[in-house]
């Protein structure tokens, strides 16, 4: 049967909400703004605010937003000349002469910035200047004062990044990229309107450069960072090779193209009433964010260790061999001794599984043993030339599905292990009964988690004696399907391999019926060359809580979990959410060794001093005593629905998984039916929601939960909804509406 | 409930004596009672004498009044219902008029009289006092680290113990503590299962749960029940029936009471039939939303059209305080049953109930599609 959102066109813009791809939002604010939609204040200023720096660079693409239009005092809304009141709010076009400049504006700029202020209303200005508390390095200072106010606020929220990567290079204006001339000329030329979904998808796209700018350890990395995912995937892999050309340009460069987006936020901010609320509300609530500054220990050494950590889930339909798989390249490696090995295959032999005795390597539980099924995620360490990895093993029965979503919500790539043998590759698909596949779950779910780069391993080959057709033929089945997932053909890469012979996995094949058709590189291989996704160390501290344990080097009060911004040391108050108790980092252990400190995207153990063992559960976050999470309990999310029998309706009940909380909610009110692809709204209050649709829902969970907007903080704004043990939605926060 | 004297006749005045004996009926007296009517029934009350040297003394008096009922409340946990309303019944203690709120406990009998006794009221004393309707189910839903014991009657479902244990993974140096904790959270449950389940009541009781958790607590709790000798559980061992549920939270019950082996234990009990009624709905929705509408709008349209086949409404809707919304719900149901229509009244107590409630607490499976009404914003 066909699925709506499966027959999108395969090219790179074909992704639809549900791909939250890092950078899709901004290719989304590319293609989509046009002078006549909300957000396309935002081609114009960016346009006029390169063209300060560079008059002539980019003249030419200039005149065509910047006449024609003029910017509604009120609503910001960019009317075409022709009008003489506002389209939106029928406010009266005013005078040009009333343009107001910033009197803290260098005279030199003066003359560029009129034109920009113009387009902004007082209660904008008001609205965006920094908050009188806001803290800000001298860097930030001076750069403040070399800009118009509307910026200012833009670059408060950039602080982190901005104050940590103008330590090197003070902002100054350069030379426009062709990155930015690319981007301006695109924003100007292509014409779809996307009014109804602009604000959060540029608010995604522009906090997360501004989160990527926050981890670089240097400019030139925070530039190319900027620059190679952000601008070539967005616009398609066939420019990428110039733009990673570019990498090299200047510093501002990155820091401009953040400026741009922030002001981008700027205008949708100003238009939204509900987002000013939400920022109101959050200054109630703690600091807000802007106003974070990352301690100096924090920042220093980040680099120390070349190689860089990276959090590897295993996924795959059940007994497609993904634990054989591992443990046979953990025993390759050389992490899994002689003897334990020993152990294990004696052990196996005896419950008359003998081909266990690799899976056994991870699986450790005695009811994992005894049934040959891995129930809860197994995490092992190994090493490749230039990763420390951190494997997950994904359990692949269908029961143990809240436990994989936990395991994927800290991965930063997957590896999707298939069955090749006759039969199981399509049971894992199309699945059997009312359970669907795993394969066809897991790839969906963990994309929506948030993993970007994928691995399929097809295992077995030599059940299928290493024949290519197999691998051709499964490779050409899952290959639409994985993009409809939102997987991009250049972060999916494909190896032949087969566990229990132990072929392709950390060296070549020595099989020659494979070594006559495959010749590219082995599994290990593969893995190495992923990448590691920037990390958000300049943010406020954010360690999500995966378990909770006691041990004796850590105390009673004893939790796993994976750093997803900051960082802690010993001795480092925090504040535990959702109780909101203050303790103090008494140790910090990874793999059972002690550290000093530990940064974000890794995963550690960490023992709290001060703090009743009742406070910590999975699913909890602990923060920055000063920042603390949000703990929301009526929240917005955009949602895509699964291939799913049942609708749902206002007042369905569901599993809210986020992160590793896991949570009963239900459905308070479907605002509105979404375009899949486009976006726009189809239909306010649909009366239910069938499989393939998305919607803005309002979710309210039995219970606070610990969640973020997808724009502030990503990890913690993706959500998956599951009922009657299928995953039948998977979305993002687009909003918090209530919270305790 | 024993029903002690009637006195009624359909549409018109008349009263009941009635005796509530169960937790359960209680709530079937709650949605019996509504603003208007007038309880009467032995109550105690708290009144001020003057002494000789004239300062007031508080004195507990037991005495018989009849209140005409302004509100009712049900509290769920102890079981009892408060009438709160004005005096109707002269006493030496308390004047005319005056407000007494009443208590209405199990095994204390009253009188009801009603100025108009609808057909739903009729049918819902029928119902109450039908001893063959009542068969409790207990469930433990359960996930590794999660469990609730819930008891399901045939008008209510009550969660009546939760066990949470933070049971921590099996790697590193937290593998030791995985079996104990394990271990220990069987060990509540099984506690909570001995305290809450009455096998005397329950037909059977039921342990669900995703994966092997199930297996394992049973295994558990057979083996601690034949060390610790514990009689009700090794007496009962053919009452527990093990089934899959894709999660320990108390919605998943919707799942067990469809499990084939448990349906074939409960099979005509309301909860049951309700699951059902409910899963045809979505399942009509999603098949053909032209077909199935919910919403009072949208529902009175269908029936205008006579479209209604089966009628799917919560007795929250009747218990409305206003008389003519109750009367435009009784009428929609009689008129429907007229129609040769189905109509389920659903209890609000239970899961399937508190998910229609959700959905404004009126749904409708039409005969015929009606895609115009679909268009309608009602």
């Amino acid at each position: 049967m066909p699925r709506k959102w499966r027959q999108s066109d395969f090219d790179d813009d074909g992704y639809d909400d549900y791909d939250e791809e890092d950078y899709y939002e901004e290719e989304e604010y590319l293609e989509d703004k046009e002078p006549t939609s909300t957000s396309s204040v935002v081609p114009g200023q960016s346009q006029s605010f390169t063209s300060t720096t560079q008059p002539t660079a980019t003249e030419v693409n200039e005149p065509e937003t910047e006449e024609g239009l003029w910017a509604c005092p009120v609503c910001t809304f960019d009317n075409s000349l022709d009008s003489l009141t506002c389209d939106i709010c029928d406010t009266p076009r005013e005078d040009l002469s009333e343009k107001v400049s910033d009197p803290s504006t260098s005279s030199k700029e003066k003359a560029y910035v009129v034109t920009e202020v113009q387009r902004v209303s007082p209660l904008a200005k008001a609205l965006f200047n920094p908050l009188p508390g806001t803290k800000s390095d001298q860097a930030t200072a001076s750069l403040r004062s070399n800009m118009p106010v509307l910026y200012q606020k833009s670059w408060g929220k950039v602080a982190d990044s901005s104050s940590f990567s103008s330590k090197i290079v003070p902002f100054k204006f350069d030379t426009p990229s062709p990155d930015e001339k690319n981007l301006a000329a695109r924003g100007l030329k292509k014409s779809p309107i996307r009014v109804a979904q602009s604000p959060d998808d540029i608010l995604n796209g522009a906090r997360s450069s501004m989160a990527k700018a926050g981890t670089s350890k240097s400019i030139s990395s925070a530039v190319s960072k900027l620059n190679v995912p952000g601008l070539s995937q967005s616009s398609g892999a066939s420019t990428s090779e110039s733009h990673v050309g570019n990498g090299s340009s200047s510093a501002p460069e990155g820091e401009l193209a953040d400026a741009l987006k922030q002001m981008n936020v700027g205008g949708d901010y100003m238009e939204s009433k509900s987002r000013e609320n939400a920022d109101a509300s959050t200054s109630t609530y703690g600091l807000s964010l802007e106003s974070y500054e990352p301690e100096p220990w924090m920042l220093k050494d980040a680099n120390k260790d070349s190689r860089q950590l990276l959090h590897l889930i295993v996924v795959g339909h059940v007994d497609a061999g993904k634990s054989t798989l591992m443990g046979r390249i953990l025993h390759l490696l050389g992490r899994v001794s002689q003897k334990e090995m020993h152990k294990n295959e004696k052990e196996s032999k005896q419950q008359g599984k003998g081909s266990f005795a690799y899976a056994f390597v991870l699986d450790e539980g005695a009811e994992e043993r005894a049934r040959g099924v891995t129930m809860t995620v197994a995490v092992a360490h190994f090493e490749t030339p230039k990763l420390r990895v951190v494997l997950l093993d994904a359990p692949g029965h269908r029961d143990f599905v809240p436990n994989m979503i936990s395991g994927a919500s800290q991965a930063d790539a997957a590896i999707l292990v298939v069955d090749a043998s006759i039969g199981a590759f399509e049971a894992g698909l199309e699945g059997e009964g009312q359970g669907r596949g795993q394969t066809r779950e897991h790839a969906q779910l963990v994309r929506s988690l948030g993993v970007e780069q994928l691995i399929v391993a097809v295992n077995k080959l030599d059940a299928v004696d290493f024949s290519k057709e197999r691998f051709d033929f499964i490779r050409g089945t899952l290959q639409p399907f994985l993009k409809q997932c939102g997987f991009k053909d250049g972060s999916l890469q494909w190896v032949p391999v087969s566990a229990s012979e132990g072929q392709n996995l950390t060296m070549a094949s020595t099989e020659s019926a494979l070594k006559a058709w495959y010749n590219g590189p082995c599994l290990i291989e593969l893995v190495d060359s992923l990448k590691p996704p920037p990390r958000l160390v300049a943010r406020p501290l954010r360690l999500t809580i995966a378990e909770v344990m006691k041990t004796r080097t850590l105390g009673p009060s004893a939790f796993g979990g994976k750093l997803e911004s900051g960082a802690i040391h010993s001795g480092t108050k925090v504040r535990v959410m959702p109780s909101g108790e203050i303790a103090t980092v008494k140790s910090i252990e990874l793999q059972g060794q002690q550290l000093k400190t530990a940064r974000a995207g890794e995963g550690v153990d960490v023992g709290l001093n001060g703090i009743d063992p009742g406070m910590l559960a999975p699913g909890g976050v602990v923060c920055h005593p000063d920042y603390p999470v949000p703990v929301a309990t009526r929240f917005e999310v955009q949602l895509l629905t699964l291939d799913i029998r049942t609708p749902i309706l206002k007042g369905s009940q569901v599993i809210l998984h986020v992160h590793h909380a896991r949570q009963p909610a239900r459905v308070d009110q479907l605002v509105s039916l979404l375009d899949p692809k486009k976006g726009t709204v189809l239909r306010q209050r649909p009366r239910h929601l069938t499989a393939n649709q998305s919607a803005i829902v309002v979710i309210v969970p039995d219970e606070g939960v610990c969640i973020e907007k997808y724009s502030d903080f990503r990890a913690l704004g993706r959500i998956a909804l599951r009922e009657g043990g299928k995953t039948i939605a998977v979305g993002i926060v687009t909003d918090i509406l209530e919270r305790k | 409930m024993k029903l002690v004297r009637q006195d009624i006749t359909k549409n018109g005045a008349g009263s009941v004596k009635l005796v509530p004996e169960e937790p359960e009926d209680m709530w079937h007296v709650y949605n019996l009672v509504a603003k208007g009517d007038r309880v009467s029934g032995v109550t105690v009350r708290k009144v001020m004498r003057e002494t000789a040297s004239g300062a007031g003394e508080a004195e507990r008096v037991r005495l018989k009044l009849e209140v005409e009922v302004e509100t009712v409340e049900y509290d769920k946990v102890a079981s009892v219902l408060r009438v709160r309303g004005k005096n109707m019944l002269e006493s030496e203690h308390v004047k005319l008029g005056a407000y007494h709120t009443m208590e209405l406990d199990q095994q204390r009998p009253f009188v009801l009289a009603k100025a108009v006794w609808d057909a739903m009221a009729i049918d819902y004393l029928k119902q109450a006092c039908d001893p063959a309707a009542s068969a409790d189910v207990a469930a433990v839903m359960m996930q590794e680290g999660l469990a609730n014991i819930c008891l399901v009657g045939a008008s209510i479902t009550t969660v009546k113990g939760r066990v949470e244990t933070s049971i921590p993974r099996k790697h590193g140096p937290a593998v030791a503590g995985y079996d104990k904790a394990l271990n220990k959270f069987f060990e509540n449950v099984l506690q909570a299962v001995l305290r809450h389940v009455n096998f005397a009541v329950v037909r059977c009781l039921v342990v669900a749960s995703p994966g092997f958790t199930k297996d394992q607590f049973f295994s558990y709790m057979m083996l601690e029940a034949t060390r610790r000798d514990l009689r009700p559980i090794v007496e009962n061992k053919g009452k527990i029936v093990l089934t899959h549920s894709s999660s320990g939270y108390k919605h998943a019950l919707k799942e067990v009471l469809a499990a084939p082996a448990v349906l074939a234990l409960i099979k005509d009990t309301k909860a049951v039939k309700e699951v059902k009624a409910l899963d045809d709905f979505h399942t009509m929705l999603a098949n053909d939303s032209s077909r199935a509408f919910y919403g009072p709008g949208h529902v009175f349209a269908a029936h205008d059209r006579l479209a209604i086949q089966t009628l799917l409404i919560t007795d929250e809707l009747f218990r409305s305080a206003d008389i003519t919304t109750r009367r435009k719900y009784v009428d929609l149901v009689e008129s429907v049953k007229a129609g040769g229509g189905d109509v389920y009244v659903f209890s609000s107590m239970h899961i399937s109930g508190e998910q229609l409630q959700q959905l404004t607490g009126i749904a409708a499976i039409l005969r015929f599609p009606l895609p115009d009404l679909e268009d309608m914003e009602l």
